[in-house]
């Protein structure tokens, strides 16, 4: 094992500077975790729902409300579902993928976040009910027990920035470790692995990573590991027994982007064997139209937004099209190049002409995508 | 709170006119209330008060010149007697809200001259901004400090041609001598127009390196701009064509492409044809009317001779475009 690796995966790991406690969750057994984990974190219990608004007013009287809620963590119960279908968007190709959310909000500042326009309290939370979890799984799985499927946290924040502080990976790994019919992924930009490298890996868990050129990983992705430190990172959990994921995601052009991506590529080829990698996934920067305004108001220096878009079939600004198909296929040339033939590859949130175009298949429905990225299967092109 | 004592009357050159730091009016036309004080007098005199040995007008600025205007050579005011300059200034803020609302350029001078005068932003966003009817945060601090910014001559037009606030907001944007260029473009056009032209030279200007005044500078932007030929609102609706292309050059291409193949195909003005919005996918849709059989056996007659053509396929030449596309 590589120690400056475990070293290095707790350096700048994220610390809140105050926890907030709905009164309904002070007793659950991860709040207690998580208050134990932070000793010396001034806390505050809220029993009145109006001291939630007031600290939203607050927020918003800094004038930058993301930025500073990042500093707050709020212990809470999720009161819907916890497991949803991942909802891609409307008029393009899913993946039946099923997202756990366990989380809102993420300590890393990335400029094209979606999570920005789409997330009301500005703050990190955390959902600490895991008994309705591990119930809700408990139905959800039993209906599916001989269906493979995916899963994942990641959707609504990073899976494992907040792992030293909540151990959750380790509880759902130890849940799924029950579940070999479920692919179960945790994805993250992070290097916060330590918890993972005590855990003996079961045969269906992936760890993956967001990679992006190198330039934008650095100017776009705020507080985020370089892309070194992130490969550094599945190296250690493949060195461990994982299995991992990559997510280029989103791919945006920049000046030099094609040797930014190909600079990522080569050096994933170099640092992870192919067949340790569950699938890789291609992602095109896209954003509701709002996104936009806040992209320019809290990060002027960045031109991301500038480019060619057009208003997607599902009213997300996207690439015009043969720029996105230019970027796919640079990206998926790149990886068959460099070793990556055989690892399954799909597109995220793209309509079937375009897989055809890149891929050079059409998956015909969300059930093909996800035989295609089984283990017994993967995508041709 | 500051109060006024007493009126006095004061020789217009005891009274320094160019010191506008309590101004929070925008007006520039004063006719109609130059015909009112005449018929009536002033029934509230403006409020003033002294810095050095001039008098400095706190409110009614329009009053003051409209007095003028009709040849008065006295201006008849109440003493402020208050030395601090925030005071004053709140002091007009409040007399001012007691009789009208503020229009927004107005609120962007008052956030402007507040900070100026140095109350804090949070003191501002706190009790100032939602007693003028902004959402207090930040955010709106800063956009309508930005529209306080912008030279006089574009405050006049912004506030003359009543452009609206969201084009205002977009204007911000821009530094100081571009905005004298952009908005005499702007004013004949219809609010989203106007965004469109905004948002295609921010676009160009920060993701393309180009300057306003570079893009400005084009040939076939300055022919429109010097020529006779046409009204200021197809000289606009040009400069905005042109602005669209140079910004999505890809998908201009991709539509001159589909539209000379479908004349090289003869394609017949009554079967109209149309690609998915922005070519997202390869559908396409065809649409004609018909009255009866007969009219209908010849559309369909003419799409059996269109699809028997060789070029129709150059409808989707999908391949040929996206090596286009990595220019």
């Amino acid at each position: 094992m590589r120690e400056n690796q475990r070293k290095r995966a707790l350096e700048g790991a994220y610390i809140p500077e105050r926890i907030f406690v709905d009164a309904g969750v002070l007793k659950a057994p991860l709040t207690r975790r998580i208050l134990t984990r932070l000793k010396t974190v001034p806390r505050t219990v809220i029993g009145d729902p109006r001291e939630k608004v007031a600290v939203l007013a607050a927020l918003h009287g800094t004038g930058n409300p993301l930025r500073e809620g990042k500093k707050l963590l709020w212990l809470a119960a999720q009161k819907g579902k916890f497991v949803k279908p991942c909802p891609c968007t409307p008029g393009h190709v899913g993946c039946r993928y099923f997202t756990i959310n366990l989380n809102l909000q993420c300590p890393l500042d990335c400029t094209y976040c979606i999570l920005q326009n789409y997330l009301v309290e500005p703050w990190l939370t955390v959902f600490v009910n895991t008994t309705d979890l591990w119930a809700e799984l408990d139905a959800f799985l039993g209906k599916l027990a001989f269906r493979y499927l995916r899963m994942g946290t990641g959707e609504l924040g990073d899976s494992l920035a907040l792992d030293h502080i909540t151990g959750l990976s380790g509880d759902l790994i130890s849940y799924f470790r029950k579940h070999p019919n479920v692919d179960f992924e945790l994805k993250t930009k992070t290097t916060n692995i330590r918890g993972l490298l005590e855990i003996d890996p079961p045969r269906n868990i992936v760890v993956s990573w967001s990679l992006n050129a190198e330039r934008m990983a650095r100017d776009e992705e705020q507080g985020a590991p370089s892309i070194e430190d992130r490969l550094e990172a599945a190296r250690t959990v493949v060195e461990r027994g994982f299995r991992v994921g990559f997510h280029f995601d989103p791919l945006i052009r920049h000046a030099g982007w094609k040797s930014g991506y190909a600079a990522v590529v080569r050096a994933l080829s170099r640092t992870i064997p192919p067949g340790r990698i569950a699938w890789i996934s291609l992602g095109g920067f896209r954003f509701p139209p709002p996104l936009k305004k806040i992209i320019q108001t809290r990060f002027p220096g960045s031109r991301i937004v500038h480019g060619e878009f057009i208003t997607g079939q599902d009213g997300k600004a996207r690439y015009f099209r043969p720029l996105r198909e230019e970027l796919f296929r640079h990206v998926a040339t790149l990886l068959r190049r460099y070793g990556g033939g055989e690892v399954p590859l799909y597109l995220c949130m793209e309509n079937e002409d375009i897989w055809q175009d890149v891929l050079g298949w059409k998956p015909g429905g969300k059930r093909a995508v996800e035989n295609a990225l089984s283990p017994r299967g993967w995508l041709r092109g | 709170m500051a109060k006024t004592s007493g009126l006095i009357d004061l020789k217009w050159r005891d009274i320094d006119l160019d010191d506008t730091r309590f101004k929070t009016s925008s007006t520039f036309s004063i006719d109609r209330l130059a015909a009112s004080v005449q018929r009536i007098g002033l029934l509230h005199p403006p409020v003033v008060t002294k810095r050095g040995q001039k008098w400095i007008l706190v409110t009614g600025w329009k009053r003051a010149a409209a007095w003028r205007k009709i040849g008065m050579r006295t201006l008849p005011a109440a003493v402020l007697d208050e030395p601090n300059d925030r005071e004053a200034f709140l002091y007009a803020v409040h007399e001012n809200l007691a009789v009208r609302e503020f229009a927004y350029l107005e609120k962007a001078e008052i956030l402007t001259k507040l900070g100026g005068l140095g109350m804090s932003d949070p003191e501002i966003i706190k009790t100032i901004m939602p007693m003028i009817d902004i959402p207090p945060t930040k955010l709106y601090l800063d956009g309508y400090r930005a529209i306080g910014r912008f030279p006089p001559g574009v405050k006049r037009l912004v506030l003359d041609r009543k452009l609206p606030f969201s084009v205002t907001q977009l204007l911000a944007g821009f530094g100081r001598s571009d905005l004298e260029a952009i908005v005499p473009l702007l004013l004949p056009l219809g609010q989203n127009k106007q965004k469109e032209i905004l948002e295609d030279l921010r676009g160009l200007c920060l993701g393309k390196n180009r300057s306003v005044r570079g893009i400005l500078r084009r040939e076939d932007i300055r022919r429109i701009l010097r020529s006779d030929a046409w009204p200021l609102l197809q000289k606009s609706e040009r400069i905005r064509r042109i602005l669209k292309k140079m910004r999505n050059p890809h998908l201009a291409d991709w539509e001159e492409d589909f539209a000379a193949v479908l004349k090289k195909m003869s394609w017949p003005k009554n079967i109209a044809i149309a690609p998915a919005p922005y070519f997202e996918c390869d559908e396409m849709t065809v649409n004609f009317r018909f009255r009866d059989a007969k009219e209908f056996k010849e559309h369909a007659a003419r799409l059996a001779g269109l699809a028997a053509k060789e070029e129709l396929n150059g409808l989707w030449k999908h391949e040929r475009k996206s090596k286009k596309a990595g220019s």
